[in-house]
């Protein structure tokens, strides 16, 4: 390990913060990209025999799974239908079948022989295989999973949590973008000519960025979400319009020092014409590294922003599902003791902002270090 | 003299294009204001609705000059109340959470200014990063968790009359706990505060006045007044924002509840007083800031 180019990588300044950070954007990544293959359920269906049941990993159903909690379970399926009663909870003795599930889930080369035969006929949408289980009719879809485990819990729906988290990801990604787009966009060229030209440019620029800087950022949000209706794709589109000052003001800053340089005055003197000197030499020589940190910090921010207006309920709306939208929909079971469906996309949202953010500090560092020697 | 003169005019300048940016912001959107609300003609010319836009943007701020930010078009009370009502808790909320943030990171970050590479310094750095970015909703959840699984139970009734210490303090300490430490506060002051230490411990008159064998705070506390307060009101904004989802959790009654009410109701007057208020405060603050640089800075007089 030691003397490997890997170590060395690591152990400059930023390293362990840049390794952890790729790890989790890379599971995000995975995450959004393949989907569904790493769950026996979709996000959209319901397995109404097993509302709020708990998680069925041991450990994890030992530490969220309060008593009331499980004694409240019991009494909303035995009341809520009768048939259910009788029916095995996803409870202790499926640790077992959870422990089966789990080597088939992982591979997906070995599922059980039960599940095998459904594995075959597995097409969300088709009622054609409700007569394989007993006892289910009638609830469609749903009958041909009742004996998979629910990994980490199912909601008051019956909705897969692991399924939700895993759809989650995927609204949370492509906002981010739209925050970017804009951020950087508009941010990077008014910090460019800010920089560059001085003068009347920098107070106007200047002007601009102090008007947004002396507004909260999310009640400017609320402002535009009171205009126009709620929509993900308008309120990240401001959100990127209140981060245009950070990333201009950055980039000014770097350019201002840059522009007295030898190489510049050089290009001057070839007579390259502005824009060449702007883009070629100013930006994509000497701060494309600080664009690709500024990204990583804006998507943190963007999802940071995404999950809380979903759960302030101006997000992504309930249909669809954002990791906010989920804690904001299980409000009622967090204070009846379910917190297992508070808890996981608390994790989720936690684990992402700091993979980006661990990402872009890293990075920052490196790029610290590097320019210092 | 003409310095304070320009830094007041900038104040101004700056407040005015706020209001510019919120009215337009209200009024240039698509769709039509007494139509969404199903307002009478009579309560609309009440409102100036159907007056010109110039018109109505005068009107508008001729009005927030002397504090009258129009009626609510919801249920017709007038917003300046409303905005008096709400705003002591949430002042009480955003100062003490201040405080609190500042109480635990100028020890931190001195700590960590002097001492970067030790491994304590690193901890703390790591921590600092770690609490800073988790989202203020999700802290709120995780620490009424704790709070309900050891005590089973939390304040919620708001304390009424005089001031008492007990009633105010359970209803108070967890929101201002929740917006010191989820919000990112903390972290950005932790990082600022030991990058200036690190400055200033590494500057001319520090050397200067160690060799001299003086004590070395005197000139730490003085040179680190100013950067401090900057921080905290560049931070200024990233409070008020936070106050909103805080609020929410908490089933508060403050400002950040109140604009998220008007928001869910499309409450345009509401909503437009509440950030014209925020922005003024934020602004007040930039303005101390200038005019303490002006004070304690003999170059920023030219």
């Amino acid at each position: 390990m030691k003397g490997t180019a890997f170590y060395r990588f690591l152990k400059q300044p930023g390293g362990y913060r840049i390794v952890s950070g790729w790890l989790i954007v890379g599971l995000l990544a995975l995450a959004t990209s393949t989907g569904s293959v790493w769950t026996d359920y979709g996000p959209e269906e319901l397995d109404l025999d097993h509302l709020l049941s708990p998680p069925s990993v041991g450990w994890l159903k030992r530490l969220l799974a309060t008593e009331e909690g499980l004694r409240m379970q019991a009494r909303n399926q035995a009341g809520g239908r009768g048939d259910s009663g009788t029916r095995p909870l996803n409870s202790d003795d499926e640790d077992l079948d959870f422990l089966q599930g789990d080597s088939g889930e992982g591979a997906q080369a070995a599922p059980d022989i039960g599940a095998g035969a459904e594995e075959a006929a597995k097409g969300h949408g088709d009622s054609g295989a409700v007569g394989g289980a007993a006892g289910t009719g009638g609830y469609g879809q749903d009958a041909k999973h009742t004996n998979k485990p629910h990994l980490l819990g199912t909601d008051k729906n019956g909705r897969d949590m692991l399924a939700l988290l895993i759809a989650g990801a995927r609204t949370c990604f492509l906002p981010g973008l739209v925050t970017c787009a804009f951020a950087l966009g508009l941010g990077v060229p008014l910090g460019l000519f800010a920089g560059y030209y001085g003068g009347r440019v920098r107070k106007i620029v200047g002007t601009f960025n102090s008007t947004i800087l002396s507004l909260p950022r999310l009640v400017l949000i609320l402002v535009v979400i009171c205009a126009l209706e709620p929509n993900v794709y308008y309120t990240m589109g401001v959100l990127g319009g209140t981060l245009i000052p950070r990333v201009s003001e950055l980039i000014a800053t770097r350019v201002r020092i840059l522009s007295n340089t030898g190489f510049i005055l050089a290009a001057k003197e070839a007579a390259l014409s502005d824009f060449k000197i702007l883009y070629r030499h100013l930006f994509w020589y000497q701060n494309r590294a600080v664009f690709f940190i500024q990204f990583s910090l804006i998507m943190a921010e963007s999802i940071l922003v995404e999950t809380t207006l979903s759960y302030l309920q101006f997000g992504t709306k309930p249909p669809e599902v954002s990791w906010g939208n989920i804690i904001e929909g299980s409000q009622m079971s967090f204070f009846s003791g379910f917190y297992w469906i508070t808890f996981f996309p608390a994790v989720a949202i936690i684990l992402a902002i700091l993979g980006f953010f661990y990402l872009g500090d890293g990075l920052n560092a490196r790029l610290a270090y590097r320019e210092g020697r | 003299m003409r310095t304070i003169a320009k830094i007041v005019g900038f104040f101004a300048g700056s407040l005015l294009l706020v209001s510019l940016l919120i009215f337009s912001i209200i009024h240039l959107t698509p769709g039509d204001i007494a139509e969404i609300h199903n307002l009478s003609p009579s309560t609309a010319h009440q409102l100036h609705l159907d007056r010109p836009l110039a018109v109505q943007y005068f009107l508008w701020l001729k009005g927030c000059m002397v504090l009258d930010f129009g009626i609510s078009m919801v249920n017709g009370a007038k917003v300046s109340s409303q905005i008096a009502q709400y705003a002591p808790p949430t002042l009480l909320l955003t100062f003490g959470s201040l405080f609190l943030s500042l109480l635990v990171s100028i020890p931190l970050g001195v700590y960590r200014g002097l001492r970067p590479v030790s491994p304590l310094g690193k901890v703390i750095s790591l921590a600092v990063y770690t609490l800073s970015s988790i989202p203020v909703f999700v802290l709120g959840y995780i620490v009424l968790a704790i709070v309900f699984g050891v005590f089973h139970f939390y304040v919620t009734t708001p304390p009424d009359g005089p001031f008492r210490f007990w009633p105010y303090l359970s209803y108070y300490s967890l929101p201002i706990f929740v917006l010191a430490v989820g919000n990112g506060t903390i972290g950005e002051f932790v990082r600022f505060i030991s990058l200036e230490v690190q400055n200033v411990n590494s500057a001319m008159f520090i050397k200067a006045a160690r060799a001299r064998g003086s004590r070395l705070w005197k000139h730490f506390f003085r040179s680190m007044l100013l950067p401090i307060f900057n921080i905290v009101v560049t931070n200024m904004a990233v409070l008020l924002g936070g106050l909103v989802v805080v609020e929410r959790i908490f089933n508060f009654h403050g400002l950040g509840w109140l604009s998220w009410e008007a928001t869910l109701k499309r409450d345009f007057s509401v909503i437009m007083g509440i950030t014209l208020t925020m922005a003024f405060l934020i602004r007040v603050f930039m303005l101390a800031n200038d005019l303490l640089a002006v004070w304690l800075d003999p170059r920023m007089r030219e």
